[in-house]
């Protein structure tokens, strides 16, 4: 459970990005953030991981506030999927997901139940055949599932991930979606997600978030929620806009 | 796989460590030597040749060999080190202006103090001083910390080096300058058993400190933000490994002047090799290192009647056996 209570924040530069967000994200939830470029997704999302230091009182994780928590103890409870990226290091995809172990055994070699876990957590996503393969060797949508991988290896309640299709094909953006909610029915975790395209909330299901300049705009179903005037008011889009692409992907969800 | 390459690496240390051991000018071979060590541990009573081989071994030989080994290892893991705190498998220990800022120490030591030990403690001074001053710019621009230090590296490497020319120019052309340039090559011919007996334990903590948080500097090579996620207290720690990598870089000056390029190429080369999953490059790397420089090392002090500065010929070796690395890297994409 994570609760954000009147979150406001603002960078050293620059006006407040947030303005008093309350929200809270439950067990196993599949929640989707959406809202224009600048609206304070990812701020949001920083602040949630303590990337970014959040006000006291204002963001907790577990009835705890977020600063009274250490890295390790913090990481056995969020997990955070960044955007595949290129790296430095060309390790091989089961080094990059054994990472995933680093806070539950900091010192010497992994145990066997990590070894274990890192193995399981190739195989949710499918990618067991890639464990050898070197991470900068494969392609931005099999570097996004080892990421994946390596943050449902951490073993953490939720997984928050940051525009996780940003940068994949449409197919593979198809495929991700899919694979996010099949895990989230096969028993967790919860996932908190950032993305720039209403239709694929739509298409992922569970609940949806409108942020806009820094506030809630709107938090329900995103079946529900979603559809053309929402995103039209969202995005401050003309008149003539019709919402049709969200309709098609629910087409898609059905 | 990996296992393999570190114990074959650590037999061919073995193996080197025993062949060089005759090289030099005294004539004895390793029957000698092994024959001189047995009596020694037996009690028996040497004979004068004997005492002279014993000589030898314990205050000319081993010294020099345990300095080679040492002051390569200590190089190279620190190289590792920053290449992974900086995400960066290109950068050298140089970067950090620690050869740089400990060159410095050592020419004003040279110049002024005209005092061993006193050079020796300034020139730790001043590595740590070069760290420092690169950390002193990284924290005026918090934005980017991690160019910001390369950046600050940078000047606070061209700052000290500037400092040593001041230095250079004002030395006494006869006595002092001679023996700064000499420094500033490199060189293991001034190690000696006593001065390796208060380095080589700071050494060995820091080499197995680092080699035992392979784990850590793995997540930490991810970047901030995932070395966070991943469960580090990524400023802190990588703060913690800058530290432990310029302590034993800093001793490496301290034994054996500026010895460029082995911080850089000797990682680059083994990550090619053993890949870069930190708790077997760490390792490696040390082991690499340590062969590396015992071997040039040896090559230095034999091949001609006057023993050339080990500082050039690293140079010169490392560079195409980078370039090599570098094009290969490039191959295989």
């Amino acid at each position: 459970m994570i609760e954000v209570r009147d979150l406001h924040f603002a960078y050293a530069a620059g006006g407040e990005v947030l303005k008093g967000l309350t929200l809270s994200f439950g067990a196993g939830e599949v929640v989707n953030i959406l809202g224009p470029n600048g609206c304070g997704k990812t701020t949001l999302l920083k602040l949630m991981l303590g990337f970014l230091p959040a006000p006291p009182g204002s963001v907790l994780v577990e009835g705890r506030d977020i600063r009274g928590y250490g890295r390790r103890e913090l990481a056995r409870r969020l997990a955070y999927v960044p955007q595949a990226h290129h790296g430095v290091f060309n390790y091989t995809a089961l080094d990059m997901v054994l990472m995933g172990r680093t806070a539950a055994s900091p010192w010497l070699r992994f145990s066997d139940d990590d070894q274990r876990r890192a193995g399981a957590a190739l195989e949710r996503v499918r990618i067991s055949h890639l464990a050898g393969r070197h991470y900068l060797q494969l392609s931005g949508g099999e570097r996004q599932l080892v990421l994946i991988a390596r943050a449902l290896a951490q073993n953490s309640a939720f997984l928050i991930m940051d525009e996780p299709a940003g940068g994949l094909d449409y197919g593979h953006q198809f495929h991700l979606l899919k694979l996010i909610r099949e895990l989230a029915d096969d028993g967790g975790p919860g996932f908190v997600l950032t993305t720039h395209h209403p239709e694929q909330a739509v298409y992922l299901g569970g609940r949806a978030l409108m942020i806009k300049a820094g506030l809630l705009t709107a938090d329900g179903p995103a079946a529900e929620i979603i559809d053309g005037r929402a995103v039209r008011d969202l995005y401050d889009l003309p008149p003539e806009f019709s919402g049709g692409p969200a309709s098609a992907w629910r087409d898609y969800a059905r | 796989m990996n296992r393999k390459v570190i114990g074959l690496m650590a037999a061919l240390l073995l193996a080197a460590t025993v062949l060089v051991l005759p090289v030099g000018r005294f004539p004895v071979t390793v029957g000698d030597m092994a024959e001189a060590l047995g009596l020694w541990l037996g009690g028996g009573e040497p004979d004068a040749r004997q005492e002279q081989i014993l000589f030898l071994f314990f205050q000319v030989r081993l010294p020099r060999i345990l300095a080679a080994m040492l002051v390569g290892a200590s190089l190279s893991v620190s190289g590792a080190v920053y290449q992974n705190m900086f995400l960066n498998p290109l950068v050298s220990p140089g970067i950090l202006g620690v050869l740089a800022g400990a060159s410095c120490g050592a020419a004003v030591g040279i110049v002024i103090f005209s005092s061993w030990p006193v050079t020796q403690a300034l020139a730790f001074l001043g590595g740590l001083m070069g760290v420092g001053l690169s950390l002193f710019f990284s924290s005026l621009y918090p934005k980017a910390r991690t160019l910001a230090l390369l950046v600050g590296g940078l000047v606070s490497s061209s700052f000290f080096t500037a400092i040593t020319s001041i230095f250079k120019y004002l030395a006494d052309p006869t006595r002092q300058l001679p023996e700064l340039v000499y420094w500033l090559m490199g060189t293991l011919s001034r190690s000696d058993a006593g001065q390796l007996a208060w380095i080589s334990p700071l050494m060995l903590l820091g080499l197995t400190y680092l080699a035992l948080n392979g784990k850590t500097l793995n997540a930490l090579s991810q970047g901030d933000e995932e070395a966070q996620a991943l469960g580090v207290e990524s400023g802190r720690t990588r703060l913690k490994f800058i530290g432990a990598a310029t302590l034993i870089c800093s001793l490496a000056v301290i034994l054996a002047g500026i010895i460029n390029w082995v911080g850089l190429v000797i990682p680059h080369v083994l990550r090619l090799m053993v890949g870069p999953d930190n708790r077997t490059l760490l390792p490696a790397t040390a082991l690499g290192g340590a062969l590396f420089v015992l071997l040039t090392d040896t090559l230095v002090r034999s091949i001609w009647t006057v023993e050339f500065p080990l500082g050039i010929f690293t140079s010169l070796i490392c560079m195409p056996l980078f370039a090599y690395s570098l094009w290969h890297d490039w191959r295989r994409g």
